[in-house]
């Protein structure tokens, strides 16, 4: 700690580590276009997809130049809705503004600042001899792939859209859910060199207004050159830095957020990142799907039922398998015992090694899978089968039932449909694996009771991660592990802490009289 | 700073948490299934102790081994200098004891450890053995499950048709610390198979004092409002043909569905007396004489004066051992406190000497899926 404390202190000494050289916070742009040149080639200097293009406006008469970043703008539109308006088109009246382009996003500037993050961004700049302004134009186009199935979090009845790289294009996939306009929106810029645009949405009449100004003064405190991803800004602004469990939902999936939005929550939309992040999060919507919402009430329950015992079974049934086997053989039922012991017979290991061993092998396995192609993927598959199998088993190296434990528990912790908890489950399952090899179920009672108290101390931008188990909220139960029937949930969870409650009315027809 | 303290304070406890002392994974034990205490023909304590053996692929031996000890914790020095693991007391199904042993009025306090150690399970079945406890524990019948598993399931089984008691240790100890009870467990024998024999009632101290074979188990059983799933009985109604009776034209058997036994007690003329009122409702099951020779009636009360004859046998059965396995001191505790305050550390002989009044009720609920 000392030493991470004098590292950071270090830091702060060099602190300029984002300010140029060449500062232009104050300066403005000159009247002379010849001057304002040499001063973009000043400052995009070694910039060779820096485009300056030299032209007269036809209706004027005047010298001017467009100034471009090649790469970043859209090629298409700068021909034919700029440079073609300006070369080619006279109007007969004349006009106060002589930059007379066919754009819809137009604006107006004249410091260098303002000018470099516009070009920087992607708009093309013009500068027109004698005028002391600046016109930028929207022409921003990148390399940017179409909108495509979600690939992580998957479902069979919800939006089969997911998240770009794109933050416009994200913004209306959440729009296109919620029509209203008290769906506010805030941006912020994070970043000194990335330039980051964050856009926080939410319903400016529910949402509770300290939860967003928490949000928002902790994305303003960023001070950092860049942020790539959601995952990365979401551990900037995390309540508990040091917890195992997620503290803020990551997504792809548009519906989803829009779901969450509706509920009271914040969705902060990232640039350049197929992700946006909600908070506050509370525990219980990590086990949440869209898949809840689209199957009837009663199978959506079970379903749910099951992902909360696949959460126990995952964090606890390795280590339950170690307590019995080293310490606490009684209790297993004779003929299991037989059955245990004759399969245990010939391992040469100790419980502990043994569990570890398997559980370490599947967790690679698991992790050799995600970034191999597809068709090599298959191949992992097959050989970690063999491996963590039959063969072993014959081998004798692990018993049998090792092997379904370990079978058991991946298939738990798989059935979380989140990614970020279901791989902080898998994790804490090696914590207990060590209490319970030295203290067995005592060791393991020890471990449950940390969990719980760092579980009800957690809290999401400030409001209880736990809720609505601990803080107890018995009202958000309707949506906790038996998802009650949706004409029935007339009110948004308190754990959003949502200023406006209900979100319908009782209105649905009883019986055959109506 | 704050937290690392709470991370180190939080190790620190984990540390010094106790916890059931030593590991020893289940592999490096060796499992005792079965105990048997015994004396061989010098009168020395014999242990024996089966344990299981896992081989290869899931196949699972047993082997058992002799010792002579002087206690049971002493006999476990020989078992360990004997087998591959730590012996272990963890999994004991069945504690087997010699009737031998049972003859010698002192023999309940070297069951001491046992009750003494936690290791020990509480719900080990003591069976009493008549004849050497050797000849049960080396009784490995190929065809039939495992020596441990058979014998415990023999017992549950039988416990579940009111034939048997589970006399776990714990129940034994109850009972014979009990004073207005005595003692009752489970006796096995071997003649060429295995076989359930009855019950073999002990005296106050533990000694052996008699023994019931199964009909009248169930009938004890019953008394003690003990029963479980349907009592099954098959009684002689009519006298006996006189001829060859091959067949045996006179029996009857019925499954009782309810039973529910009263007992009243008194004490008159310086003795206790017990009204037992058995009330039964039977569903007939079998019969082998025709319709016409017992009307409905008449078949309720032949079936009623043969069960008071049988219970009445049993009673005076027990008298005379002067054992009360029913329990009904527990009746005369409850009710005639002041009388039996006198007699309590010497029931069994106030019990023998009181009067025992029976009367049975018989409801017939149904004769049988056949046509009147």
């Amino acid at each position: 700690m000392l030493f991470f404390r004098k590292y950071h202190n270090k830091k702060k000494q060099q602190s300029s580590f984002h300010i140029q050289n060449n500062d232009l916070s104050e300066k403005l742009i000159s009247s002379q276009l010849l001057e304002n040149i040499a001063e973009i080639q000043n400052i995009f200097s070694e910039t060779p997809d820096l485009v300056v293009k030299n032209i007269v406006i036809k209706q004027t008469k005047c010298p001017a130049a467009l100034v471009y970043l090649s790469g970043l703008t859209d090629t298409k539109t700068i021909n034919n809705h700029v440079l073609n308006p300006l070369l080619f088109e006279v109007e007969k009246e004349q006009k106060d503004f002589d930059a007379q382009v066919s754009l819809g996003d137009v604006k107006e500037n004249n410091t260098w600042q303002k000018i470099e993050s516009a070009i920087l961004a992607g708009n093309s700049v013009l500068f027109i001899d004698k005028r002391n302004k600046a016109f930028i134009f929207n022409t921003q186009g990148w390399p940017q792939r179409g909108i495509e199935d979600t690939t992580i979090e998957s479902s069979l009845r919800g939006e089969h859209l997911g998240f770009t790289e794109t933050g416009s294009t994200n913004i209306a996939l959440i729009r296109r859910h919620i029509q209203n306009r008290e769906l506010k929106m805030k941006e912020i810029t994070v970043g000194a060199r990335g330039n980051l645009k964050l856009t926080i949405m939410y319903l400016a009449d529910v949402a509770k207004p300290e939860v967003l100004k928490e949000l928002v003064d902790r994305l303003n405190k960023i001070d950092v050159d860049s942020i790539l991803n959601a995952a990365s800004l979401a551990e900037y602004i995390e309540d508990n830095p040091y917890s195992p469990f997620p503290q803020l939902f990551i997504t792809e999936r548009p519906d989803f957020a829009a779901a969450e939005i509706l509920q009271g929550r914040i969705v902060t939309v990232v640039d350049r990142s197929p992700n946006v992040l909600i908070g506050p999060a509370t525990f219980e919507i990590f086990f949440k799907s869209m898949d809840d919402y689209g199957a009837r009430w009663l199978v959506a329950s079970f379903i749910r039922l099951m992902r909360y015992f696949g959460f126990f079974v995952a964090i606890f049934l390795p280590a339950t398998y170690i307590a019995v086997i080293a310490f606490h053989f009684e209790i297993i039922p004779l003929k299991l015992l037989l059955s245990i012991g004759a399969s245990r017979e010939r391992v040469p290991f100790p419980p502990f090694i043994e569990a570890i061993v398997m559980e370490i092998t599947l967790e690679m396995l698991r992790e050799a899978g995600i970034r191999l192609p597809a068709k090599i993927g298959q191949t992992v598959g097959i050989v970690g089968g063999i491996v963590i199998g039959q063969a072993a088993v014959e081998a004798g190296i692990v018993s049998n039932i090792m092997v379904i434990v370990v079978a058991l528990t991946a298939i738990a912790s798989f059935i979380i449909p989140n990614y970020d908890m279901g791989a902080a489950i898998r994790m804490l399952r090696f914590p207990m694996m060590i209490v319970a090899s030295f203290f067995g179920f005592v060791g393991l009672t020890v471990g449950l009771m940390t969990l719980i108290a760092h579980f009800i101390s957690l809290q999401s931008l400030g409001t209880p991660y736990g809720s609505p188990i601990a803080p107890l909220r018995f009202p958000d139960w309707k949506d906790l592990f038996i998802r009650f029937p949706e004409w029935s949930i007339l009110k948004r969870p308190e754990s959003t802490r949502a200023i406006q409650t209900l979100k319908a009315k009782s209105n649905r027809s009883e019986g055959d009289e109506h | 700073m704050k937290r690392w303290f709470h991370v180190t304070l939080l190790i620190f406890f984990i540390v010094i948490l106790s916890s059931c002392s030593g590991k020893a994974p289940l592999e490096d034990l060796t499992l005792a299934f079965i105990i048997g205490i015994d004396l061989d023909d010098e009168n020395n304590l014999v242990f024996y102790e089966l344990n299981p053996v896992f081989g290869e692929g899931t196949k699972v031996g047993i082997e058992t081994y002799k010792v002579k000890a002087k206690t049971i914790r002493d006999s476990r020095r020989l078992f360990d200098a004997l087998t591959t693991g730590e012996v272990t007391a963890g999994k004991i199904q069945v504690l087997l004891v010699g009737k031998r042993v049972l003859q010698h009025g002192d023999w309940f306090p070297i069951l001491d450890t046992v009750y003494r150690n936690p290791t020990f399970s509480m719900s080990t079945r003591v069976v009493t053995v008549d004849g050497p406890v050797s000849e049960v524990i080396s009784h490995h019948p190929t065809e039939k499950p495992q020596l441990s598993l058979h014998l415990k399931s023999l017992i549950d089984k039988n416990y579940d048709r009111t034939r048997a008691v589970k006399g776990t240790l714990q129940e034994l100890h109850r009972e014979i610390y009990e004073k207005g009870m005595t003692p009752f467990i489970s006796e096995v024998k071997r003649e060429k198979d295995l076989e359930l024999s009855g019950i073999s009632l002990l005296d106050n101290k533990g000694k052996y004092a008699q023994f019931l074979n199964v009909p009248e188990a169930t009938l004890l059983l019953m008394l003690q409002n003990k029963k479980r799933r349907e009592v099954t009985m098959t009684i002689p109604v009519l006298p006996n043909d006189g001829e060859k009776n091959i067949f045996h034209k006179n029996m009857i058997s019925f499954a009782a569905s309810k039973v529910k036994t009263k007992i009243k007690s008194g004490y008159k003329h310086n003795k206790f007396y017990f009204d037992i009122k058995v009330k039964m409702t039977i569903n007939i099951v079998e019969r082998l004489f025709p319709e016409e020779r017992l009307n409905k009636e008449q078949l309720t009360k032949e079936v009623e004066n043969e069960l008071k004859d049988e219970i009445n046998d049993l009673l005076k059965k027990i008298q005379k051992k002067k054992v009360d396995p029913i329990g009904l001191g527990l009746y005369a505790r409850a009710y005639q406190y002041p009388h039996y305050k006198k007699v309590e550390n010497n029931w069994g002989e106030a019990f023998a000497e009181s009067d025992v009044n029976v009367s049975v009720k018989i409801d017939i609920n149904s004769n049988g899926a056949v046509e009147q």
